[in-house]
């Protein structure tokens, strides 16, 4: 995946990996949610957290 | 972590409050229920999926919708109007925490009726939970979150389950909690296996992530992702139409691999099943081709028989020569004194002289007249010739009669010959046929094993055919999503010209390296563990059988396989005909090593400061393990069973008891027996139950 890793920050991969699994788990224990409702939790939680990232950057790049 | 306590209230056979404290002791850590056969110690196992899981287990004779939680004198003596509840309360305890799981249904009667007894269960069921501290017990947590204060917050809907879970996990409790029938049956089912290995290992998240974001069936992060970006030109829509059909040919053949997978493992079941009756049989069909055989022996023999009697015959129709061979004596003396030479000219009689002697000139011309001298020789030969002089007819008779002697000497050897022939072979049809019946009064002609084979067979070659199939769409399915995933990059590369694209190119960018992270640590996870499993089986299957000539081994179909380590020359010899107790026994070695494997997994886990497996000590709750087993396997399971999990409770047979050998590893009042009074329906549990 090196094609990623360049657009991609590791540390907040690592974070939102971790968030993930930890509500899959969650998930496959409780049965709290179906696929779908976890398709597009994941798919919402992906999308911000890949814009602050890039916000983030840019801020960083102002300063 | 031990059970501690279960608590029982109008639960199936047991009316009313029934309690059974378990063996927290280290080294007595065995807590044993004994009792007879639909007495209700299956009950108490159920008590125990119920009360963790609201789960039960049915059988071939049982069905989920034909059991009734409440018990049959309650209802029984219940008014139309009134309610009962039936509850289990199940304490946990782990170091200085106790957990009071309790969960309760209500049930009513159905109709307002007096005489029907059918009764309905009243809203859903509750599960509660109670943290113990230190002996200090902490507030009713409910599960449905209806909680108050604090703990509103802390404790969602939900909350009482998952805490359960995390204890038990629900996909291992095949392991934990083992009731006899399944004990006999080695097949679980693939997916059931790969499904508890992936539970202990703690990936069971990942998975379920990794199939959220891209490798599920319909709608994936990625998929949600892609439809979000916006087209630009023809190119771009030619492409997205493409990796759509391309999308549902995946789904199709995901669909399909399951559908085969699915037909692959009815299949086995069912072909293991024939196995089995076919192995159980046995002797049946031995018996049955045996019967058969001898049919077929005896009908060929009887043609021998009847051919052997034909040849006697005709030895004997061709017998008159030989009795022609008695008259040669008679034939020899009176002969004795006649000139058997002869002196007669071949083919000339008394007739021909005669003709001559009336033509008055012989053929040279002679003069024939009477006092001729030619006549006279001719007269003197009259007398030598035949009939006059039979001495050279009589000759070639008696030396046809010599020849026909010589030639019939053997008849009377060949005629005894052919007899005795018949003779044997009629002894031996007379064996084959006291045989047979013999076979035929001891062995089971119903059963039809032929047809048992047959369907045996088919079977198998469905397997063969659902894996082929399988393969194919494996195949197909990894060839579209090769083609797919390079369509994406170039959709990629066309889609990052429009700048409106720019954060779903990024959250697709994320979505892809959470995913090949999640893929990176699944494998490392999952390396190694069948090895390590297959490593556990064999030093258990050695602990048990410690004969040394067998060993087991875990094979790709997650089955343990038995082999000989030598036999007659060849080596690695699968052993095809495992009685029903050592498959009993085998599939003992495979619960425990499974365990086993959690439990070295959790210590791993806690070594390299991971907490999140789930995994800990489980107690291992048995019911009716030894059934099947013969005294020899049940003393040697049973004197196991206390150092393969940290607490271990047997409902079992009196009968099994003596020969378990189990005395040592429980203390007195961790012994009880279920009793049934003879007219009532209800069962009682009574502490104590050796002395």
């Amino acid at each position: 995946m090196a094609t990623n890793d360049s657009k991609v920050n590791n540390a907040r991969v690592m974070a939102m990996f971790m968030a993930i699994r930890n509500s899959e788990l969650k998930n496959v224990r409780t049965l709290q949610y179906d696929s779908k409702d976890m398709v597009k939790r994941i798919t919402n939680y992906i999308v911000k957290q890949a814009d602050d990232a890039a916000s983030d950057s840019k801020e960083a790049d102002v300063e | 972590m031990k059970f501690e306590s279960i608590k029982l209230h109008n639960f199936m056979r047991y009316k009313g409050e029934t309690e059974i404290r378990f063996s927290c002791n280290d080294d007595k850590n065995v807590t044993v229920v004994l009792g007879d056969n639909t007495f209700g110690k299956t009950t108490l196992a159920q008590a125990f999926r119920w009360g963790l899981f609201e789960e039960l287990n049915t059988t071939n004779y049982t069905k989920k919708k034909d059991i009734v939680l409440l018990n049959n004198e309650v209802i029984a003596t219940m008014s139309p109007e009134s309610r009962q509840t039936v509850s289990v309360e199940i304490v946990i305890r782990d170091g200085n925490t106790q957990w009071k799981f309790t969960r309760t249904s209500y049930f009513k009667r159905k109709t307002a009726g007096d005489r029907d007894l059918a009764i309905v269960q009243d809203g859903e069921s509750k599960l509660t939970m109670i943290i113990i501290q230190d002996g200090i017990p902490g507030k009713v947590i409910n599960n449905n979150g209806e909680n108050t204060g604090a703990d509103e917050k802390k404790y969602k809907k939900g909350c009482v389950q998952e805490t359960i879970e995390n204890m038990l996990p629900r996909s291992l409790s095949n392991y934990f909690f083992f009731d006899g029938e399944r004990w006999g049956d080695a097949k679980t089912a693939k997916s059931e296996v790969k499904g508890s290995i992936n539970t202990i290992l703690g990936v069971t998240g990942l998975i379920e992530m990794m199939k959220h974001i891209k490798d599920g069936q319909g709608k994936t992060v990625l998929k949600t992702l892609r439809e979000r970006i916006k087209g630009s030109g023809d190119e771009y829509d030619r492409l997205q139409a493409e990796i759509k059909a391309l999308d549902d040919s995946i789904d199709e053949y995901e669909h399909k691999i399951k559908d085969e997978e699915d037909a692959l493992e009815t299949s086995q079941r069912e072909r293991d099943k024939l196995a089995k009756a076919l192995n159980d049989n046995r002797q049946i069909e031995e018996d049955q081709k045996k019967f058969a055989q001898l049919e077929k022996d005896i009908s060929n023999m009887e043609e021998d028989r009847e051919n052997y009697y034909a040849d006697v015959v005709k030895m004997f129709s061709g017998s008159a020569r030989f009795f022609a061979g008695e008259m040669l004596p008679q034939v020899d003396a009176l002969l004795a004194k006649v000139d058997l030479e002869g002196k007669d000219i071949p083919g000339v009689t008394v007739d021909t002289v005669d003709y001559l002697i009336n033509l008055g000139k012989c053929l040279c011309g002679e003069d024939l007249s009477e006092d001729s001298e030619a006549y006279k020789n001719l007269m003197q030969l009259r007398k030598v010739i035949p009939p006059e002089m039979i001495g050279g007819a009589a000759g070639k008779f008696r030396d046809l009669l010599y020849d026909w002697q010589y030639n019939a000497q053997s008849l009377v050897s060949d005629i005894e010959d052919k007899a005795g022939d018949f003779d044997s072979i009629q002894d031996r049809i007379y064996e084959k046929i006291d045989e047979k019946d013999l076979l035929e009064k001891k062995m089971d002609r119903k059963a039809n094993i032929a047809a048992l084979r047959k369907n045996y067979n088919t079977w198998v070659s469905l397997c063969r055919n659902h894996e082929q199939k399988r393969n194919e769409y494996v195949v197909r399915l990894d060839f579209a999503k090769k083609t797919r995933d390079s369509k994406n990059q170039q959709l990629d590369v066309l889609s990052r010209q429009n700048e409106a694209n720019e954060s779903v190119n990024r959250a697709i960018a994320y979505a892809e390296a959470v995913y090949a992270m999640a893929e990176r640590q699944l494998k490392k996870k999952q390396s190694g563990v069948f090895e390590q499993l297959n490593e556990i089986i064999s030093e258990n299957f050695d602990r048990m059988f410690n004969d040394g000539e067998k060993y087991a081994k875990l094979e790709d179909d997650y089955r343990i396989h038995v082999y000989y380590h030598s036999v007659g020359g060849s080596k690695d010899y699968e052993e095809q005909n495992l009685s029903n107790g050592e498959a009993t026994a085998i599939n003992f070695v495979y619960i425990v090593s499974v365990l086993e494997l959690a439990r070295r997994k959790a210590a791993e886990e806690a070594g390299a400061g991971e907490t999140d497996s789930g995994i800990i000590n489980l107690p291992l709750v048995l019911d009716g393990p030894f059934s099947t087993l013969s005294n020899e396997n049940t003393s040697l399971v049973a004197k196991k069973l206390p150092e393969f999990a940290e607490q271990v409770i047997i409902f079992m047979l009196d009968k099994d008891w003596a020969s378990s050998g189990l005395d040592e590893f429980v203390l007195p009042e961790y012994c009880y027996r279920v009793n049934k009074e003879e007219k009532a329906n209800s069962s009682t549990i009574e502490r104590g139950g050796l002395e």
